[in-house]
């Protein structure tokens, strides 16, 4: 993972192969849990699996993960053979399922007496846990779209829709440096796999009817897709309000109670905006910023400042926490990109690690919760084409951690539910929280 | 580890057997709590169902999973004057599956409005009957002077 040289507290940061770096920072950081050190490299360097895990992987007993808002490996998927969207360790610490080239030391995924485990260097690590794949996979709507396309398994507990994959920033040139959502697209449409991208309301409805008919899941649904800054980010919202209709419609149908929990990642709206939301059945929102830095953030997010901007993003934000409530409110930071090579980010782990932690305490101080989802190098985003590397392990070991004491000391952070352990498994900063 | 003796399987599957089980937080603090769903899921693990994700336990079993701390189940039957003692690790929490079903289904049936966090399991690695007859007879046997001292009952013999 070496190249670009990064720095801690002014000194050059030492280049440590995959099983020295980790074991430094358990070494480091002994107060925190190893699962949460070892799910971070985990995502940051990806795995490669054997082909005996490969084969059984292939037993339809496991979720074969939808492709979905973003390819998150670390090369490009062009085999027919399904992969599951993450595993979970024995603790139930879920981590995203990240494959990865030899050039990144990736860890390896194999057999041990017939169970899975994660390997490094030939030793085994932890035994690793595959969801079952839900009934309703293997289910069309009436339109002939499989169901899986509509809506997908995140953890047990969250039922996920994605009704937009389509992000109106790329068509300026103006997408996040770090995103690959419509490089995504293109490439499963390419691929021959089911892929439209506008999700139906009635596909959504059908979809969602039989996936609630599962007992002991989905304890709240959320909705995700790109931004559509149309009339004002009018036409964003409709797409939502629609598909939040054919939601609570299948919701009724499977006499769910009323107000099962919706969660949305939208673009921030105005107050008007935001009622229309609340009254619709939302009871809270992501609002992302991906990187709390001003001048970073108008560099690598382009289209978020060209038609929002970095101030009027935080405004709208606290304006949301006025209609949702405290601890409703939410903004997802790729944790990493504030150490992209230059200009992009910081190259001193400490002064990334200041500026992003005073951003997060900025914003818990009024009610909205910091979350994240560590960077991955993605074919298709901007860093992945100018060659950008991973920070250091300790870089998210040791922010995830302040986030923690930020959160253990805020009403706020004691308040935010919309996200557990299980629905989040592209960082730590979940798993953190079932401290709290 | 330990198998679990047939007398302990017993008392487990009795409706009357009080099941308590200590943990410790970060400072070593114990904390102790009744756990209703406690059973044996086979001769080598016991279970129960976690019915709050933010609950203190949880959080203290977590931390005794990493750092591969003891937790202590109780369990007393006074019906059959049965009580145990079991030391040991959580060794795994279920949060889907066979298993995790059939916590579910007994959880809803008396709670029909809760959402359990999951099912944790613990293996035994120490079992120490606990009943009164048992114990004095073990303490004699390791310290025989013990029955010479402490025979007389004195004033409340009839």
């Amino acid at each position: 993972m070496g190249g670009q040289k990064f720095k801690i507290s002014g000194k050059e940061y030492p280049s440590m192969g995959r099983k020295e770096e980790f074991q430094f920072v358990c070494e480091k950081y002994s107060d925190v849990p190893k699962n949460f050190i070892l799910k971070t490299d985990l995502l940051r360097r990806g795995v490669t699996l054997s082909r005996e895990a490969l084969i059984r992987l292939q037993d339809p007993f496991f979720e074969h993960a939808p492709w979905t808002l973003f390819q998150w490996h670390h090369e490009d998927q062009t085999e027919s053979y399904g992969i599951p969207g993450c595993f979970h360790l024995k603790d139930a610490t879920y981590v995203g399922l990240i494959i990865s080239p030899p050039e990144e030391d990736p860890y390896y995924i194999d057999l041990l007496d017939d169970k899975f485990w994660i390997f490094s260097d030939g030793e085994p690590l932890e035994e690793i846990f595959w969801s079952p794949r839900p009934n309703f996979y293997d289910k069309t709507t009436g339109s002939g779209l499989a169901m899986q396309a509509v809506a997908f398994l995140k953890s047990r507990d969250v039922f996920f829709v994605i009704p937009y994959r389509h992000c109106h920033f790329w068509n300026e040139g103006l997408q996040c440096k770090f995103c690959d959502m419509d490089y995504n697209t293109k490439h499963q449409m390419k691929m021959g796999r089911w892929f439209k991208t506008r999700a139906n309301p009635q596909d959504i409805y059908e979809a969602a009817k039989e996936a609630l008919k599962a007992k002991g899941k989905w304890r709240h649904i959320c909705l995700t897709g790109g931004s559509h800054p149309g009339d004002n980010f009018n036409r964003e919202l409709d797409i939502y309000l629609e598909s939040i209709k054919a939601v609570k419609d299948a919701c009724k149908e499977a006499h769910v109670p009323d107000r099962l929990p919706i969660a949305v990642f939208l673009s921030p709206l105005d107050e008007d905006q935001n009622n229309k939301l609340y009254e619709a059945g939302v009871s809270a929102i992501y609002n992302d910023m991906e990187v709390w830095d001003e001048g970073r953030f108008k560099l690598i997010c382009p289209g978020k400042q060209k038609h929002i901007g970095w101030k009027k993003w935080i405004e709208k934000m606290n304006g949301a926490v006025e209609i949702f409530g405290e601890g409703n409110v939410s903004s997802i930071f790729v944790t990493g990109v504030e150490m992209s090579p230059p200009p992009y980010g910081f190259d001193d782990v400490d002064q990334a690690i200041n500026s992003t932690l005073d951003g997060w305490k900025y914003l818990l101080d009024r009610g909205v919760v910091p979350t994240s989802a560590n960077w991955s190098i993605v074919p298709g985003s901007y860093f992945y084409k100018i060659g950008a590397k991973q920070p250091p392990l300790e870089f998210y070991v040791k922010l995830d951690r302040a986030r923690h004491h930020l959160m253990k000391n805020s009403q706020v952070g004691l308040n935010f539910f919309f996200e557990c352990y299980m629905d989040e498994p592209w960082s730590a900063s979940s798993d953190w929280r079932r401290l709290l | 580890m330990e198998k679990l003796p047939e007398e302990v399987l017993d008392i487990l599957k009795g409706k009357d057997t009080i099941r308590v089980l200590t943990t410790t937080d970060e400072d070593g603090v114990p904390h102790s709590v009744f756990k209703d769903s406690l059973t044996d899921l086979d001769e080598e693990k016991i279970a129960y169902m976690e019915l709050l994700e933010i609950s203190n336990t949880n959080k203290n079993m977590l931390r005794s999973y990493w750092d591969k701390k003891t937790v202590v189940v109780s369990l007393l039957n006074s019906a059959k004057k049965i009580s145990y003692q079991i030391k040991g690790e959580p060794d795994r929490f279920l949060i889907e599956g066979p298993i995790w079903d059939k916590f579910l289904d007994v959880t809803w049936g008396i709670l029909p409005n809760s959402n359990p966090a999951g099912v944790w399991v613990i293996k035994p690695h120490k079992i120490i009957n606990q009943t009164y007859e048992n114990r004095l007879a073990q303490e004699i046997k390791r310290r025989p002077n013990f029955a010479l001292w402490f025979n007389w009952i004195g004033k409340r013999l009839k």
